[in-house]
């Protein structure tokens, strides 16, 4: 049995709501929060990036583990916004946690679902016995440009997995990528910005790619929407993710949990996965969980988990650390960026 | 005894005009003709600076004073942070002491304005320690979390800081060469804005420019010649750690404590004999805590204290504190204060104080900081 | 003055092992004039902590409420960017604290 050993999440105390930034911009923020479904989002501090993240999420991660941290045998950080374009995120990460010196790191980027795509070929690096563990982050310090309907969204947040084959708390059932070349999101190099496409990041971008996973994880595994008691979707806003899972034959009921959107904002490479650490908080031992991830550029990494009795002693609580919240000035979040 | 026969400071303030070097310049000259002496008849020069090579890339002052003067003594360029007056004042003294010399000129000189302020801020911050630096905290930062100790641990308010600016810049009022001649109130000091809390800008001394110079001497023709002579009866350093997480006690500067008990016993006189004082008053909390850890005022006691403005000129009293305007008011061009301190004590023992003059002083004493208390000097004047 | 990769680099193992240590404030102060390698970030507010095991150094407070800048007030120390560096150079990551 390989899957996820311990996890880990990290979100700033900053929160900018979807009025505040709509009455910055003298927009109608009623008719925002309808279509975004986003109620406010999470910043990090001037002080924080997504290394920073990373590391509390990890810290949290490794924690209550037993885990003997010089068993790590990779580090993989996946972000839209690593600190260094050149400078890999996953050695300053693995020297302040202290792993030692005798591991493999690097860093994707794959928009959205950097970590995901990750955490496979870290699954598959376990079971070819490479490691025993591999730490897998997701992180990122999400902008807009201002003015921009990302500026509502685009939030702050890290989330650390670790994956291993003992003492799996969520046993990794299969796994399928969906994968093409779609220009819906975007950002060159040196710009610090990010770029869309408009309404053509919805039907062929998001929506083509996870039902091309999800589809394929499902013949693949011979299982039907109705054999898993929760699913995620990567969140760009509070409203696709219920699409989808409609559109896919799953229940809102099924997808309702998980929608920390509506909170945090969407958190990137960390999207899906805080959805997860959601999900985890409620879940019991036996049952399915679907996660499918969404990257722009694009592709989508669905994965089909099973809750082992070991998340009863490694479960952690999101929505203790949700508590500690504060509400942040227009002027405030910029400063912050 | 070692006999300080001339001085020379310049005005203090924006001097646009004038280079590092110009200010050094006319202090040096100043002196020698305060003095009568030719400047053949100095044997050694020592010249305390502090940010020549931080802000302009200009070190080896010694070469650079010899090349201005035509001359090939020995020179040494003194660092010590806002000490560097005092220590080079120091090392001049000992230099005498043990026979290298019996003529020195000691000189203290600094540029700032001709950078921009965070410039000169980080500067300045290169007599705290890495640890402090990194973690942003500036010069004012540093007094700032004295002030709040002191404040919090004998129950004083912002109010018993401001006296101190007042007092001092009154007495600037009587300086032609301070930096500012501007009366202030207590309002004043309260409503100006916040630099690093509980300090605001009126609690802080300025960016200046500067110079000063003094000439000391044990020969005895000398002496006998100078038109005005005084005695240096001590001068003592001391030092404790550069980071305030690393003091015993944050209600003191132990390195004035110590160098104040050396100077007294060494000058066999106690505080109570000292008729006019120059303590570091880079910020107006330095100026409590001097007054406390030089042995004037028992410790916590200076809030109460300053609030009587005892230590001002005009108001009866036989002690005066900062007569010069302190650093406050007369201006802190930093390695330059140290020798304006020890001169503007020797103008008063000599009578040449003018507006500022307190009735017959018999002893006096100096005290100039390094950074937030990582080295002190005291030293003691007398007849 | 430029700030050395080499000296972040030493001082990062260090900082390591001060990481999760808890203490408690001493003194502080809000800066609100900095220098240059903090010129975007005023006013903020700096510590003197004292560590459980009674080491003291300072820091800038992070993720605090107005409030928490008093005397005693317990903290922990975390990862965060302590300097603002160009945007050439290597990015300063050092030890802040977080009340608790």
């Amino acid at each position: 049995m390989i899957g996820i050993c311990d996890y880990g999440f990290y979100v700033p105390r900053y929160r900018i709501s979807t009025e505040e930034i709509a009455r910055h911009w003298g927009k109608n923020p009623e008719q925002i929060l309808n279509s975004l479904g986003i109620v406010e989002k999470a910043i990090g501090g001037a002080d924080e990036d997504s290394l920073t993240m990373a590391y509390e999420s990890a810290v949290m991660a490794l924690c209550d583990s037993d885990i003997d941290r010089k068993q790590i045998g990779a580090v993989f950080v996946g972000s839209e916004t690593h600190p260094y374009a050149v400078n890999p995120t996953a050695t300053i990460l693995a020297e302040y946690l202290d792993i030692g010196n005798d591991y493999l790191a690097y860093d994707t980027q794959f928009a959205c679902k950097a970590a995901t795509g990750a955490i496979i070929s870290a699954l598959a690096h376990v079971k070819a016995g490479f490691s025993q563990y591999v730490l897998v982050s997701g992180t990122d310090k999400a902008t807009g440009q201002p003015g921009d309907a990302l500026e509502y969204s685009a939030g702050s947040a890290a989330v650390t997995c670790i994956i291993g084959s003992k003492n799996v708390l969520l046993e990794y059932i299969d796994s399928t990528s969906f994968s093409s070349d779609t220009p819906d999101f975007w950002r060159r190099s040196g710009i610090s910005h990010p770029s869309h496409a408009g309404r053509f990041t919805g039907e062929p971008a998001y929506f083509h790619h996870i039902f091309g996973a999800v589809n394929s994880l499902l013949k693949k595994t011979r299982l039907k929407p109705k054999d898993f008691t929760r699913i995620i979707f990567h969140m760009p806003n509070g409203v696709f993710p219920v699409k989808a899972a409609l559109r896919l034959g799953f229940t809102e009921a099924q997808v309702k949990e998980s929608l920390v959107v509506k909170q945090l904002g969407n958190s990137y490479s960390a999207s899906a996965l805080m959805g997860l650490c959601a999900v985890l908080e409620i879940s019991q031992p036996g049952e399915r969980i679907l996660l499918a991830s969404y990257g722009s550029g694009a592709g989508s990494d669905a994965f089909a988990f099973k809750v082992t009795k070991h998340i009863l002693q490694k479960r952690k609580l999101l929505s203790k650390l949700l508590e500690r919240k504060e509400n942040i000035s227009y002027d405030t979040y910029r400063k912050f960026l | 005894m070692t006999t300080i026969i001339g001085h020379h400071t310049t005005k203090f303030g924006e001097l646009w005009q004038h280079s590092l070097f110009d200010l050094v310049k006319q202090s040096v000259f100043g002196a020698l003709k305060d003095s009568g002496l030719g400047k053949d008849e100095v044997e050694a020069i020592f010249f305390g600076n502090m940010l020549g090579g931080v802000l302009e890339n200009n070190l080896h002052g010694g070469a650079k004073l010899a090349e201005m003067l035509g001359l090939n003594i020995p020179i040494f360029r003194v660092e010590s942070a806002c000490a560097s007056g005092g220590v080079a004042f120091n090392l001049g003294m000992n230099y005498i002491t043990s026979s290298q010399a019996k003529t020195v000129l000691v000189v203290g000189a600094e540029k700032m304005t001709d950078y921009a302020a965070d410039a000169v801020i980080s500067g300045l911050s290169s007599a705290t320690s890495g640890e402090e630096q990194e973690a942003g905290l500036t010069f004012p930062g540093l007094y700032a979390m004295l002030a709040r100790y002191y404040l919090e641990k004998y129950s004083y308010t912002e109010k018993h800081l401001a006296y101190v600016s007042v007092k001092n810049h009154y007495h600037g009022l009587l300086n032609d060469n301070a930096h500012f001649q501007k009366k202030i109130t207590v309002a004043d000091v309260l409503a100006s804005p916040y630099v690093a809390d509980p300090l605001k800008v009126l609690d802080s001394s300025p960016i200046s420019d500067g110079a000063s110079a003094l000439i000391i001497t044990t020969d005895k023709s000398l002496i006998k010649k100078a038109k005005r002579a005084v005695s240096v009866l001590a001068s003592e350093v001391a030092t404790d750690s550069i980071s305030l997480s690393a003091r015993k006690n944050l209600d003191e500067l132990l390195a004035t404590r110590i160098a104040a008990e050396k100077a007294f016993r060494e000058a066999k006189i106690t505080p109570k004999d000292i008729s006019i004082a120059e303590v570091h008053d880079c910020f107006s909390i330095a100026e409590l805590l001097a007054m406390e850890d030089l042995g004037f005022w028992k410790k916590g006691t200076a809030g109460k204290h300053m609030e009587t403005m005892s230590t001002m000129h005009g108001n009866g009293s036989d002690f005066i504190v900062n007569s010069s305007g302190g650093l406050k008011a007369a201006g802190h061009p930093v390695g330059a204060t140290g020798i304006k301190q020890i001169g503007e004590v020797y103008l008063q023992l000599t009578e040449q104080a003018g507006k500022r003059q307190i009735h017959k002083p018999r002893y006096g004493l100096a005290h100039n900081v390094g950074g937030s208390g990582g080295t002190a000097v005291v030293t003691i004047l007398g007849n | 003055m430029k700030i050395s990769p080499i000296k972040i680099w030493r001082r990062q193992k260090e900082l390591k092992h001060l990481l999760g240590k808890k203490g408690k404030i001493i003194t502080g102060t809000t800066i609100y004039v900095p220098g240059s390698h903090h010129s975007d970030k005023a006013p903020f507010p700096v510590v003197l902590v004292e560590l459980e095991n009674k080491h003291r150094l300072v820091g800038q407070l992070t993720d605090y409420r107005s409030g928490d800048l008093t005397t005693g007030t317990k903290v922990i120390a975390v990862l965060r960017k302590t300097r603002s560096s160009s945007k050439k150079s290597v990015i300063v990551y050092g030890i802040s604290f977080r009340p608790l």
